[in-house]
């Protein structure tokens, strides 16, 4: 490679320190050497380097890096006492699950996503649910709030009803037409009652015509329409205040998992 | 440290491919020093180092399965702890100074009296009670920490860690020719930093080291 009148290169003095050359190589290197003091000084400096590296002591260990077994065995914890926490907190899982099936390659990751990924899909849920029967609750409380006009004009739905189809409506005509709005809302509905419903509903635009119309009878309804107060508990705890609660309720639920998956990636993530 | 024989390495590396970490413990009680060595090295920080030391061995016991037999394990440790050590660097986003980058890597003039003045210093006696000041191992680390990543790599593996040119081949995934240039390039740096920072170092070493400093 390198004549012997032409300067040796860093590379090759320098893996001249390793004996990285082949024997041919190196006794031209050696040829070289013993007649170029240049060269023969940069092998030294070079060989002090190294020396000097090499010199540099073995740091000592600040703890022991064996990995926690299961429970048992958890490293000494030592300075870093967060991460070696963390560490311990994954790590008992993980072993488990690794000793199940040790073919998995990755098997803690997924494993905690999993875990945040299912509280966070049911917080979700619980949440939308809780939005849900918070509304419908608060719906119904408008329903009977404003009770006595839309009873008015949904009270009228029967009388057009009589109209259209007599047989079944004027036989239940006074015990249905009240609990129709509450059935509208709650969906519980005595069997006479959804009978009526059944019949009422097929014509809505209907009644809003028939409101106008008469006015005569939609006092007489409004009249019927303070019957239903003697079955308020039933009503009540379905409608408004226990749909309101629930929904409530639920909400809170979807809170607290919201803020257990806030806790979580602090603990885990920190390095 | 007691080494272990090649037949109880394999053993105790199936048995922590099947999910022993009893085996990988055993493994790892060998190889921790070697590792943390390396690591702390690279970045020069104690405690980021134990960091990175504890992540590796957890990341090589989660890809164990990766490892083929027949390479050498020590390299395929060392690869995920200087590659942990390397991510760690870059994020960090420390530059070498820019006095270094105005060297060129090949020769010019020094003074070689003063680097076999600080050679023969540590050279014999115990290694693990260096005979170099806290202050010359800070330089020799700064220099160390000024090199590029690839040469620094193979500097502290080959320099520091006494691993083979193939080893390293196998740790840094990549030819011998490119170790063997690596290393060359990373000694002639370290070479001219240290001249050009002995101002920095303790006057005893600049004379000889017959003044003790204890």
């Amino acid at each position: 490679m390198s004549q012997p009148d032409q300067h040796l290169t860093t590379e090759q003095l320098s893996a001249s320190l390793d004996q990285q050359l082949a024997p041919q190589e190196q006794d031209q290197l050696d040829a070289h050497l013993k007649t170029c003091e240049e060269c023969q000084v940069k092998l030294a400096e070079l060989r002090q380097t190294v020396a000097l590296l090499h010199a540099l002591p073995q740091p000592k260990l600040p703890r022991s890096f064996a990995l926690p077994v299961e429970t048992v065995a958890v490293p000494v914890v030592t300075p870093r006492e967060r991460a070696t926490e963390a560490v311990a907190v994954v790590t008992p899982g993980e072993q488990k699950r690794r000793s199940e099936t040790p073919r998995s390659s990755r098997p803690d990751r997924p494993r905690l996503t999993y875990i945040r990924t299912t509280i966070r899909v049911m917080s979700t849920l619980a949440a939308m649910v809780g939005v849900i029967f918070l509304l419908s609750g608060l719906l119904g409380g408008l329903h009977t709030g404003g009770g006595a006009t839309t009873s008015a004009s949904a009270g009228i739905a029967p009388s057009t009803a009589q109209n259209a189809s007599k047989p079944e409506a004027t036989p239940a005509a006074n015990v249905p037409k009240p609990t129709r709005t509450v059935a509208s809302a709650v969906g519980e509905l005595s069997p006479i009652a959804s009978t009526s419903a059944a019949v009422a509903t097929p014509e809505p635009s209907p009644t809003t015509f028939a409101a106008n119309n008469n006015g005569g009878g939609t006092s007489t309804q409004s009249q019927r329409l303070s019957e239903p107060p003697p079955a308020p508990p039933l009503i009540d705890l379905s409608t408004a205040g226990g749909r309101a609660l629930l929904g409530i309720i639920l909400l809170v639920l979807s809170l607290c998992g919201l803020i257990f998956l806030r806790m979580r990636p602090q603990r885990t993530e920190v390095k | 440290m007691v080494k272990l024989v090649r037949d109880d390495e394999e053993k105790l590396i199936a048995r922590s491919q099947s999910g022993d970490v009893n085996a990988f413990n055993q493994l790892i009680l060998q190889y921790q020093h070697i590792m943390y060595g390396t690591v702390l090295r690279m970045i020069g920080d104690y405690e980021t180092a134990a960091d990175i030391t504890q992540d590796a061995f957890f990341a090589a016991f989660r890809s164990i399965q990766s490892y083929r037999g027949g390479s050498s394990f020590r390299a395929w440790l060392l690869r995920i702890g200087s590659n942990l050590a390397c991510d760690h660097w870059r994020r960090v986003q420390r530059r070498p100074a820019e006095s270094l980058e105005a060297l060129t890597e090949d020769d010019d003039l020094h003074d070689p009296g003063f680097l076999s003045a600080l050679a023969t210093t540590g050279t014999e006696g115990n290694p693990e009670e260096s005979l170099l000041t806290q202050e010359l191992q800070a330089v020799i680390q700064q220099g160390i920490e000024q090199l590029p990543l690839d040469q620094r790599v193979a500097i502290v593996l080959c320099d520091i860690q006494g691993l083979s040119y193939d080893e390293i081949a196998a740790a840094t995934q990549s030819t011998l020719g490119t170790v063997r240039s690596r290393i060359s390039r990373g000694r002639a740096r370290l070479r001219n930093y240290l001249t050009q920072h002995k101002e920095l170092l303790p006057r005893n070493y600049r004379l000889t080291s017959s003044n003790n400093d204890g």
